[in-house]
């Protein structure tokens, strides 16, 4: 039985001129790249430009990977992260939610098509979506790659460079964020101390 | 978000408290808004352009890349001293290829002269599966190229990216060196 190659192994004979290597290698790992990113930005054409560019920096002479020190895969997350930021500095990153009066609910199944529920799930996900995107950006990451990327912490902590243990709080921080973002402005924001006691009971 | 669950007793709890059910409420509305964005985006995938945009400056790096040698992935840099294993392995192969060379040189001895002869050779040993080492200059082969045999460990093999030696079972494998002006290493290949 053939071991398939690492992305280490990949990226080497990708570099000795190798394309099928390189091709290889890229559709392994664009499509989780290009989502997180596209998930961080909030813009498709962002998302294209940090993923071309993570991949591009595969191809320089001076590509500073180093095998010893991770994953290929969290190399490129590296990269994309520090784009993202630079994309952050270039454009606003303050996402101003219009909830209205209502309370942000998302609705509950139906046991057949029902329009009403599709208007109202659009309606619920865009305003979540847009919720994430409005996140501090080192909560948006793991809610990003935990919720929305479904990766497991373990791996999480690994792209990001970070103990188990802080991806698990900041998911934590993160989901409470969210919960606040989604009231509607006419109520007091939820004392985090009610959260906490909330919290701790389930 | 299984651990947004209320557990054992924190039910009855949950029934009592109007603002511990809504807050309950929301959680799962919130997990469930999240799973359905999940499922939305899996199938987000880049534009077919952005390969196609990849592969254009891959070639057109490869083309800048050729006649110089392969590129590296580059190594951590620590001290010496803490690389020892590397080292003596490194200096295991050199005198091995010292003690091949003592004993005699191996054959595919060609006699064509000057710099077009010496690039056609380069270019057919690259053509038979040889692949260039790191910082080596393949255009140092030169028309009389040494060829020995050793045995060389099988990860030096995988990480030189030598075609095959992923596949073969067993620490250390035997490998066709190709020695330039000088006695250097140049190209490395598996034997089959």
């Amino acid at each position: 039985m053939t071991v398939p190659e690492t992305d280490a192994e990949l990226l080497v004979r990708s570099r000795q001129g190798d394309e099928s290597a390189f091709l290889l290698l890229y559709r392994r790992l664009e499509s989780p790249l290009y989502r997180f990113a596209l998930n961080m930005t909030g813009s498709p054409a962002s998302a294209e430009d940090i993923t071309q560019e993570a991949f591009l920096a595969l191809l320089r002479e001076d590509c500073g990977y180093q095998p010893e020190r991770g994953t290929l895969s969290a190399y490129l997350f590296g990269i994309a992260r520090k784009l993202v930021l630079r994309h952050q500095d270039r454009n606003r990153p303050y996402v101003e939610l219009e909830l209205g009066d209502t309370e942000w609910q998302y609705p509950e199944r139906a046991a057949g098509p029902d329009p009403m529920r599709e208007i109202l799930e659009r309606e619920a996900l865009e305003l979540l979506r847009r919720a994430v995107v409005s996140l501090p950006r080192r909560y948006r990451e793991v809610v990003v790659l935990c919720d929305l990327q479904e990766i497991d912490y373990a791996e999480a902590a690994d792209l990001l460079g970070c103990p188990v243990g802080t991806v698990r709080s900041r998911l934590h921080r993160a989901r409470a964020l969210l919960l606040e973002k989604l009231q509607p402005r006419r109520e007091p924001r939820p004392d985090p101390n009610t959260w906490n006691t909330a919290r701790s009971l389930i | 978000m299984p651990e947004l669950e209320p557990a054992g007793k924190s039910f009855a709890h949950i029934r009592e408290c109007s603002a511990c059910a809504r807050l309950l409420a929301q959680q799962r509305a919130l997990r469930a808004g999240l799973k359905s964005l999940a499922k939305e985006q899996a199938g987000a995938e880049p534009p077919a352009r952005l390969e196609t945009a990849l592969l254009q400056e891959f070639r057109r790096q490869t083309h800048a890349w050729r006649g110089r040698p392969a590129m590296p992935v580059r190594e951590t840099k620590t001290a010496w001293w803490l690389r020892w294993p590397a080292w003596a392995s490194a200096a295991a192969v050199t005198a091995a290829l010292v003690l091949l060379l003592a004993g005699g040189r191996v054959g595919n001895k060609h006699a064509p002269s000057g710099s077009t002869a010496a690039e056609a050779e380069t270019a057919s040993y690259l053509d038979s599966g040889f692949v260039p080492l790191p910082y080596a200059s393949v255009s140092s082969l030169g028309t009389e190229p040494d060829l020995v045999r050793l045995e060389m460990p099988r990860s030096a093999l995988v990480t030189l990216g030598v075609p095959g030696a992923a596949d073969v079972t067993g620490d250390s494998v035997e490998a066709e060196v190709l020695l330039g002006d000088g006695g250097v290493p140049e190209a490395v290949r598996l034997v089959e």
